[in-house]
């Protein structure tokens, strides 16, 4: 399991001539740093990885704040309509996001989000809100009622019902959904590269698609832009791990 | 509880009833639905238009009305068979591998022992690594004359395998990625599961003398199904959407052996720029996850109906 | 021309997003108006990103800075999105002033009348026949930016050492292929088998079947697959194929490989000679061109300049390919293109020439090799290359003739240009 992720690093730190005239070696090597950094010249590393860290940022705000009242609306009331809600929300989590980029695209034109980060955010936040409700309906369901009831005496609004009974509750399953919607953001690529051409708005899997289709490509520097573009989405995960993995099974493991 | 007078009314009744005087679901669902509505549920409504249409890439929203043809194409074809046949073979074994592998490695993790935070943590990472950057490493470690995977095969004796230009290997090869990517998620949260049986339960029934598998199989099994059921539609929809990793690897090939819907989707559309009949392809294939979607949705409701009574 | 595509429905679709989205859109897109006469064109080209000649084009063409009281402006595209992000882009009225597009995508464009014409543009300029695909139905849309015309590269060095000849036959192809890798260890013959990379396929089977006399369909449009001079070609694949010396590997790969020294022939454009050149993983004296080891010359693949016809600064736009023609933006531009045939006949400085034995081979290969676009189908050429390419697949792994495959091939042709048009 570990392998590939080894072996990644292994090869960013080969030389391009080690790749081809000699197997691989085993074990990392530290001598080919000038090769690596010419290659890697003019690729806008820093920016690409900030960019990214934006959209996957702003998607997860928009992704859970939306999700939230979605999934609060659908767990807690009865109303016409509710099961087609639901099954709307899901069924769009069915579809191959290719087929909106159109549609999307000529949207987005008018509004002036072409080349704007702030359009990657409401795709990205599109699509993960469906699954986002899910997980967090799945935890509101499994809190009795007779909480939110008991905080319900003093008539106070359902929103901060909501605030102040709910959330505290399910932030594990927050948690979980917002990882979801952080590496949903951060890895995202078909939209990255129709929407965005302006180098300064490059996201990473922009960027690391870029050198993919270079003539005569570098595997070191697509390695090396690969363990960039991993390290803090891995970083970030391992410190967030413990506290989802509760929050994906409180709905699912009722009771 | 305290028994209050006003409050032997259940608070479902009242917010049913809140519900229908007032006006708060459609408030706390309006934005979400306007936003959804504008991105995704308008453009699908349209992509049923479009799908009569003979529109291409060039002329998004000026094709002209052909009927059904593009489905009678696509049916009559011999594309559009393989291309289920590949879906559903792809993800039918990313979903079972991811879940086999997952489970297992979620209960080896809840093990005491020694390094076992290290393992955990090494188990975790290819989820968070970005889909692109991990189809890139395979592809160069699939490599039929460079590729690692092949120089350990030759070490221990064998031939090695033309993994992505040959079939069965290249269904194999995306569907172990596919599947490499998915475990750690499945492990995660199967291990939070495992984690919240309760104590006292297993180790009665160990005390019993039921045997160690007896116990998983009586006791743990039944708590984490629930878990792995959701696990499992998480994977479906993931294997369904699943578009990167093809992609990069083998691009649908060869002969069509890993062309799957979105694959094939994306190949009308945009290589060969015929926007109605990827509409279609995209409007079938949405037609069948429906049905998954529908039969899921009972099945839970009759789940729910059960644990109420 | 774009009142024709105009999006209203969508348009009411955007008037109901909420204050909260509108917010968001504040920060759009700047809008650019210079003052004075001079104008900014927008360029948009893949090849800007390119690492080893990138720099060098984008150079040439910001020549026209100079030469004229506009400024140039690169948009970057990456080089396997750029056709779709194009489309998408002038689809909604929108995209670069001025486009570098493939001639496929050309095709399309000129379709969706996407393109302004530019007879005066050139007018009076020394045009040569690589401009010929740029006119349709006696309008031009495009000028010629770079043809790049496959042909068979080869290190001489490798040849010398394992004692083979450059082949002029597909036998002789095998044999030196063989004996390369056995007396070196080295990949014989570069190409990616048929089955490792679709796409380039689609394009690729044309040396062989071109190679051998053969076409997809007559100047009249009708479709001609299952003729005896393709099943020879297709034929010829197989024989390449059951002989094992295709490389496993995809084209990048290969590419890099032949620039480590590590292939001994491959069928390849200009460009990868230049890469070859420019690593430092060979003698960039090792590197040769020759004619394809077929009796007919195969294909290429051919670059246009064309101006959007939505664009803003049409005749500004129109100015630069004036321009570009001249000798001055020829000679500038020569100098970043390797040895790519251009729009006019400037040769390559002997400089290069010098230190590039392979620079000639191309430009002489380039002036007799064929466009892949089938005539009277450019538009559905990649639709109609998938199915002829999924029976050869059908020929190589699973073994059926030949002829049997391409005449079925033919049956599936047919019926998609009939139901197609």
């Amino acid at each position: 399991m570990g392998f590939p992720t080894y072996w990644m690093i292994n090869t960013a730190l080969s030389s391009r001539q080690q790749l081809f005239t000699e197997p691989q070696s085993l074990w990392l090597q530290f001598t080919n740093w000038s090769e690596l950094s010419r290659d890697l010249d003019g690729v806008p590393v820093v920016s690409m990885l900030t960019n990214s860290a934006f959209i996957a940022i702003g998607t997860t705000v928009l992704t859970i704040l939306l999700s939230v009242l979605c999934a609060y609306a659908l767990s807690r009331y009865k109303f016409h309509g509710r099961g087609a809600a639901a099954f709307l929300l899901f069924s769009t989590q069915m579809v191959p996001q290719g087929v909106f980029l159109i549609p999307i695209y000529t949207l987005f034109l008018g509004l002036g989000l072409v080349n704007n980060l702030w359009g990657l955010v409401l795709v990205n936040a599109a699509f993960s809100l469906p699954i986002s409700t899910f997980i967090i309906k799945a935890a509101i369901d499994g809190i009795p009622y007779e909480l939110e009831e008991a905080a319900r005496v003093d008539n106070s609004p359902p929103l901060s019902t909501l605030t102040v009974v709910i959330l505290p509750l399910i932030l594990p399953s927050i948690a979980a959904a917002a990882v979801l919607a952080f590496f949903a953001g951060w890895g995202e690529l078909m939209y990255a590269t129709t929407f965005i051409t302006d180098r300064a708005e490059w996201p990473a899997s922009v960027g690391l698609s870029v050198l993919v289709s270079q003539p005569g490509v570098s595997m070191p520097a697509v390695m090396a832009v690969s363990v960039m573009f991993a390290a803090p989405a891995v970083a970030f995960f391992l410190f967030v791990q413990r506290h989802i993995v509760s929050g994906l099974t409180a709905g699912a493991v009722k009771g | 509880m305290t028994a209050r007078a006003d409050a032997k009314e259940p608070l479902r009744l009242r917010l049913v009833r809140s519900a229908r005087n007032g006006m708060t679901p459609v408030m706390l669902l309006a934005g979400p639905f306007i936003f959804l509505g504008v991105m995704i549920i308008w453009p699908l409504i349209e992509q049923v238009w479009i799908s009569l249409t003979d529109a291409r890439l060039t002329n998004p929203s000026a094709g002209e009305f052909v009927g059904l043809q593009n489905y009678a194409t696509a049916l009559s074809g011999s594309a559009l068979p393989r291309v289920l046949l590949n879906t559903m073979v792809y993800t039918v074994g990313t979903t079972v591998i991811a879940l086999v592998i997952g489970v297992l490695a979620a209960v080896v993790v809840n093990m005491k022992f020694a390094g076992n935070s290290v393992v955990k943590a090494i188990l975790a990472t290819p989820w968070a690594i970005p889909s692109v950057a991990a189809a890139l490493i395979w592809l160069w470690m699939f490599s039929q004359s460079r590729g690692v995977i092949n120089r350990g095969l030759e070490a221990l004796g064998q031939d090695g395998i033309a993994w992505l230009t040959s079939e069965p290997w290249a269904m194999v090869a995306v569907i172990a990625v596919t599947a490499w990517q998915a475990v750690p998620f499945v492990m995660l949260v199967t291990l939070a599961a495992l984690k919240s049986v309760p104590q006292e339960t297993a180790e009665a029934s160990r005390i019993d003398g039921a045997p160690r598998l007896g116990t998983f199989q009586w006791v743990i099994w039944p708590h984490i199904l629930p878990t792995v059921r959701l696990l499992a539609i998480l994977q479906v929809i993931e294997a369904l959407r699943k578009w990167d990793i093809i992609a990069v690897l083998t691009q649908g090939g060869p002969v069509n052996s890993t062309n799957t819907l979105v694959i094939a989707i994306q190949r009308q559309a945009f290589e060969y720029q015929q926007l109605g009949m990827g509409a279609t392809y995209a409007i079938i294939g949405i037609t069948i996850a429906i049905v998954f979607t529908l039969a899921y949705l009972l099945l839970e409701r009759r789940e729910e109906k059960k644990n109420t009574r | 021309m774009g009142s024709a595509r105009e999006f209203p429905y969508r348009l009411s679709a955007a008037a109901l997003l909420t204050g909260s989205l509108a917010l968001l859109t504040a920060c759009g897109t700047g809008g650019e108006e210079a003052d004075g006469e001079g104008v900014t064109l927008t360029l948009g080209n893949s090849q800007w990103l390119d690492a080893n000649r990138g720099e060098g084009l984008w150079e040439a063409v910001s020549g026209f800075d100079h030469a004229s009281e506009h400024s140039v402006e690169r948009v970057e595209y990456p080089s396997g999105d750029i056709a779709t992000t194009l489309t998408t882009e002038l689809g909604a009225g929108e995209g670069p002033d001025v486009m570098f597009i493939q001639d496929n995508v050309f095709e399309s464009f000129v379709d969706a009348d996407f393109l302004e014409p530019l007879e005066d543009a050139v007018e009076g300029a020394n045009l040569n026949n690589t401009n010929e695909g740029g006119v349709k139905d006696g309008t031009r849309y495009g000028v010629a930016w770079q043809r790049a015309p496959f042909a068979l590269l080869y290190n001489s060095g490798l040849l010398d050492e394992a004692g083979v000849e450059v082949p002029t036959t597909p036998e002789e192809l095998i044999e030196s292929a063989d004996i390369l890798t056995e007396e070196l260890g080295v990949q014989g013959f570069g190409d990616p088998s048929p089955l490792v990379d679709d796409g380039r396929w689609l394009q690729h089977i044309n040396i062989w079947t071109y190679g051998h006399g053969g076409s997809w369909a007559d100047e009249d449009g009708n479709i001609t697959v299952d003729t005896p001079e393709n099943i020879e070609g297709v034929e010829v694949v197989k024989d390449l194929y059951d002989a094992g010396i295709f490389s496993d590997e995809d084209l990048h790969t290969n590419r890099a490989a032949f620039a480590q020294g590590q292939v001994g022939m491959v069928d390849e454009i200009g460009g990868g000679a230049l890469v070859a050149s420019l690593e430092g993983g060979m003698d960039p004296q090792d590197i040769h061109v020759a004619d394809q080891p077929t009796p007919e010359p195969g294909y290429h693949q051919q670059l246009y300049v064309v101006v959007n016809a939505n664009s803003p600064h049409v005749e500004e736009a129109k100015e630069f390919v004036s321009w570009l023609v001249t000798e001055e933006g020829q000679e500038m531009l020569r100098e970043a293109s390797g040895a790519d045939p251009l729009a006019t006949d400037v040769p390559v400085t002997e400089e290069f020439a010098a230190e590039n034995p392979w620079a000639e081979g191309f430009l002489e290969v380039g002036s007799h090799t064929q466009s892949t676009l089938i005539p009277g189908h450019e538009l559905q050429t990649t639709e109609i290359m998938t199915l002829i390419m999924d029976h050869v697949q059908e020929v190589l792994v699973n073994d059926i003739p030949a002829e049997e495959a391409l005449a079925a091939a033919q049956g599936d042709v047919d019926n998609l240009v009939g139901s197609g048009d």
